[in-house]
């Protein structure tokens, strides 16, 4: 099957940071693909560079080539919104908070499809009963709905363009535990009706674990180890993953010191960038930045010999 | 008892943000309120604190009422109470230097000046895990596990009796995370404060706490000490918030708790 | 501009900075943008002329106001570089000498202005309550009063002269200063770090001095410099209607205003003042837009 995302050899700069700096990646149509690393990896200037919506001065390389379109040479705009949506973490700020949610639904549908305004919220108010909330709610502000209640909002306007592509970029971060649970479960519901790919950009591993098929661990903008969800994060090969697993409080282990990852992120030009903190760290690691062989990026692979 | 909450109502407008609230922590423990947003939590660590005034019921520290006390005596059992926030950056005046941040709680206690002071912030901030090229930084020169140290160094300057950390590392990142949670479980055995954790991170309270009140809607509705809490939760709300905690795969999606209360 | 306006800060949109403090990114980030650099370059030159004015006027006795009938209404020459008046005054000489009272008299009143207004918005701002309702009423009540109406009373009552004028001005002003710090106060109370202050038990006082008016240092300066522009316009206004300076004091507007009779036939009595006053002002507000550029926290420690 070919791939609906194919991100190929992707470099983010920004003046002299390169923030991402080579990252390859792929989503089948249908898969759930998590995107996992922590803050300054390069996991969101990834989702950005999908959209084409990087910031002004970012400058990208490499390829970007969804559903046979190439993003980072053609018009992005075409792509956007109609094959790849995005939903972002603070649901809060993304509505206009002086328009009704059903005004917004109506702007959008219209633009897009050109319809009526009586089709309009006759679409919304269906595109709302597939995320769970009652039709009373387009006629709500944003600032009477609950966080939960504006990310479902958030994810029937993704869904109002029928989109191939769905970006989550931290959607649960913002939420309690018991909506982030449920907007989990939405998503995975809507993905397996509509049948559209979701790349999941998240720091939270735990999460990654209930909803991906497959995963990329991203370290300070690579990857550092990619395979199925449950492989990756129940027995990591990568030291990076091993460490970032073992540093989890879990509620199932006893308590006890946790593990935590000495030093700070470095973006070594040469040599694997997680060298100067893992504790199987030897002198070709400093030498040489290890190729992804077998999807770990990591000379001694499974540890050193 | 290092604190002792007892029928605690604080109402804003018509709203019940706390109900009547019950709760005591012992010295040297750790008791965490688990909850969510709007459950009442932070209104809670609000009253604790002395930032607001409770509508009805009771807060003592040390067995001293903060609602019976004239302002003056109140600010003196405030330092008694100290608070570690959520967000570093915003819980650290970006104005001044890591050293004058320490030094002025530092000084509030010990009454030292000049070297002497300046010692006396230097050994805290080395106990924390930050060395003196840090005392003329300013917080955004600092990352944001450094920059809770600097809030812990903070708080803890004035040895208070019970530290509230309202959400510690839920703004860090994993590693970081770690490495605070250690911190904070050594600071608590050579005669530390009591801990106040507010949370909604199931695990972190696994990790850290002795003790559990889990809050709903401005109520404690179950308290338990924590191993039996997260072996046997005895309250609905208690059981679906445990479900919601992610990391058991696929099929932990799959049952059917998602149902609204 | 109607001249009532004339008597009002220009708005300039503000937020608490909670950021570092400004250091040598702000001053950077200023000397890179060309308009703040033209108003840092006309700011300076006024403060030249203040300071220096009085030695390098051509004609210092003419400059203090002394009559020269003999050479009344001359065309701007090579004697007098920007011609002379209709009592025989050298121009250059009366904007040179009038380049001090203009500063002095601008920097005083936005000073005294911030001085009164900033504790008082911080007090509203921060304590809240009754306390604020009273601050703020207060300051309507001034607001309320048209400024020029109110400049009339005070200068009624005590005369008119550049230095009533000024008072009349600081009551007029100050009340901007309170909103404007009770406003960054309001929101900087609910901060985590100013919380924090309180749980330390520190009194209110050191609160307000030593975490929340330190993050409203960057909008106090920027409103002040762009007001230390307006004050300059609307105290030359006064003049202008004849309730600030009085002659023989070399001052802008009342030379504008000496010479408009004339303006037909000997421009140069009202235009070359008039020039001085437009150049001071369009310093002052090139300087304020671009420190407030510079000040944003959104710049600072990037």
């Amino acid at each position: 099957m070919s791939d609906l995302l194919s991100v190929e050899d992707l470099e983010v700069s920004i003046g002299a940071v390169r923030p991402v700096r080579g990252v390859s990646l792929r989503v089948a149509p249908g898969e759930i693909v998590g995107v996992v690393g922590e803050t300054g990896c390069g996991k969101t200037l990834t989702g950005l560079a999908v959209l084409g919506l990087l910031p002004p001065g970012a400058r990208a390389s490499g390829r970007v080539v969804l559903g046979g379109d190439d993003v980072l040479g053609g018009d992005p705009r075409a792509v956007r919104g109609r094959k790849v949506t995005m939903v972002f973490q603070n649901p809060g700020t993304a509505f206009d908070p002086v328009t009704t949610i059903g005004g917004q639904f109506a702007r959008v549908l219209r633009a897009h499809t050109g319809c009526s305004r009586r089709a309009a919220r006759a679409r919304a108010a269906e595109l709302l009963t597939a995320v769970e909330l009652p039709e009373r709610v387009l006629d709500n502000y944003p600032h009477q709905l609950s966080g939960g209640m504006l990310q479902r909002c958030m994810i029937a306007l993704a869904l109002s363009c029928e989109p191939s592509l769905v970006i989550a970029d931290e959607a649960t971060t913002a939420l309690d535990v018991t909506v982030a649970r449920q907007i989990l479960r939405l998503l995975l519901r809507l993905q397996r009706e509509h049948g559209f790919g979701v790349m999941f950009v998240t720091h939270n591993l735990a999460e990654a674990r209930d909803i991906c098929d497959r995963v990329y661990v991203l370290y300070a903008g690579r990857v550092a180890e990619e395979g199925m969800a449950h492989a990756v994060l129940d027995r990591p090969r990568h030291p990076y993953t091993r460490a970032l697993l073992a540093a989890l409080p879990r509620l199932d282990a006893p308590r006890g010191r946790l593990a935590s990852i000495p030093g700070s992120v470095s973006h070594a030009e040469v040599g694997c960038s997680f060298a100067e903190r893992c504790p199987d760290a030897k002198d070709v690691c400093r030498a040489e930045t290890p190729p992804a062989h077998d999807g770990v990026a990591c000379h001694f692979p499974g540890g050193a010999p | 008892m290092i604190l002792s909450v007892t029928g605690l109502v604080k109402t804003f407008g018509s709203v019940r943000a706390v109900d009547g609230v019950d709760l005591s922590v012992a010295a040297g423990e750790t008791y965490a309120v688990v909850g969510e947003s709007g459950s009442g939590k932070t209104t809670l660590a609000r009253c604790v604190l002395g930032l607001i005034r409770p509508t009805s019921g009771s807060v003592l520290v040390e067995g001293d009422d903060t609602a019976t006390m004239r302002p003056g005596d109140l600010r003196l059992l405030r330092r008694r109470v100290q608070i570690v926030f959520q967000n570093p950056h915003a819980s650290l005046n970006p104005r001044m230097t890591v050293e004058r941040l320490v030094a002025e709680p530092m000084r509030l206690r010990t009454g030292s000046k000049g070297a002497a002071l300046r010692d006396e912030v230097v050994a805290d901030l080395d106990r924390l895990g930050l060395g003196p090229a840090h005392l003329s930084r300013y917080p955004h020169e600092l990352s944001g596990g450094q920059l809770q140290r600097v809030a812990l160094a903070r708080a803890l300057a004035l040895r208070p009796r019970l530290l509230v950390l309202d959400e510690p590392t839920s703004a860090l990142d994993v590693s970081v995370q770690a490495q605070i949670l250690n911190l904070l479980a050594d600071l608590r055995t050579h005669d530390g404060p009591a801990y106040l954790l507010i949370s909604h991170d199931l695990a972190v309270v696994r990790h850290l706490a002795d003790r559990v009140g889990v809050m709903y809607r401005g109520r404690l509705v179950e308290e338990a000490p924590a191993d039996r809490l997260f072996a046997e939760p005895a309250h609905d709300y208690t059981r679906r918030l445990l479900d919601s905690v992610p990391g058991r795969g696929r099929e932990s999606m799959e049952t059917a708790h998602g149902v609204e209360p | 501009m109607s001249l009532t306006s004339l008597f009002k800060p220009k708005a300039v949109a503000l937020a608490p900075t909670a950021a570092a403090p400004p250091g040598r990114g702000a001053l950077r980030a200023l000397l890179r943008d060309g308009p703040a650099v033209l108003g840092l370059v006309l700011v300076g030159l006024l403060v030249l002329m203040a300071a220096l004015g009085p030695l390098i006027a051509p004609f210092p006795d003419q400059g203090a106001g002394a009559a020269n009938v003999a050479d009344r209404n001359l065309a701007p020459s090579l004697t007098h570089l920007l011609g002379t008046d209709a009592m025989g005054r050298d121009i250059l000489s009366r904007i040179l000498y009038g380049a001090r009272p203009a500063l002095l008299v601008s920097v005083g009143v936005v000073g005294l202005a911030v001085l009164v207004g900033v504790p008082l918005g911080l007090v509203a701002g921060f304590r809240g309550g009754r306390l604020d309702e009273a601050i703020m009423r207060v300051s309507d009540m001034f607001l309320a009063f048209p400024p020029l109406l109110l400049a009339m009373v005070i200068v009624s009552l005590l005369g008119p002269s550049l230095w009533n004028a000024a008072i009349a001005l600081v009551v007029s002003w100050w009340p901007w200063y309170a909103r404007l710090v009770r406003g960054l106060a309001v929101s900087l109370r609910e901060r985590p770090f100013v919380e924090g202050a309180r749980t330390l038990g520190l009194r209110d006082v050191t609160i307000m001095r030593r975490h929340i008016l330190p993050n409203c240092s960057s909008p106090i300066l920027v409103q002040a410099t762009t007001d230390i522009g307006t004050v300059l316009l609307a105290a030359g206004s006064l003049a202008f209607i004849g309730l600030g300076a009085q002659p023989p004091t070399p001052d802008w507007g009342l030379m504008v205003a000496e010479g408009r009779t004339y303006v037909f036939s000997q421009w140069w009595m009202s235009a070359f003042p008039g020039a001085a006053i437009f150049l001071a002002v369009l310093g002052f507000n090139l300087l304020g837009d671009g420190l407030r550029d510079a000040l944003d926290p959104r710049e600072v420690g990037r």
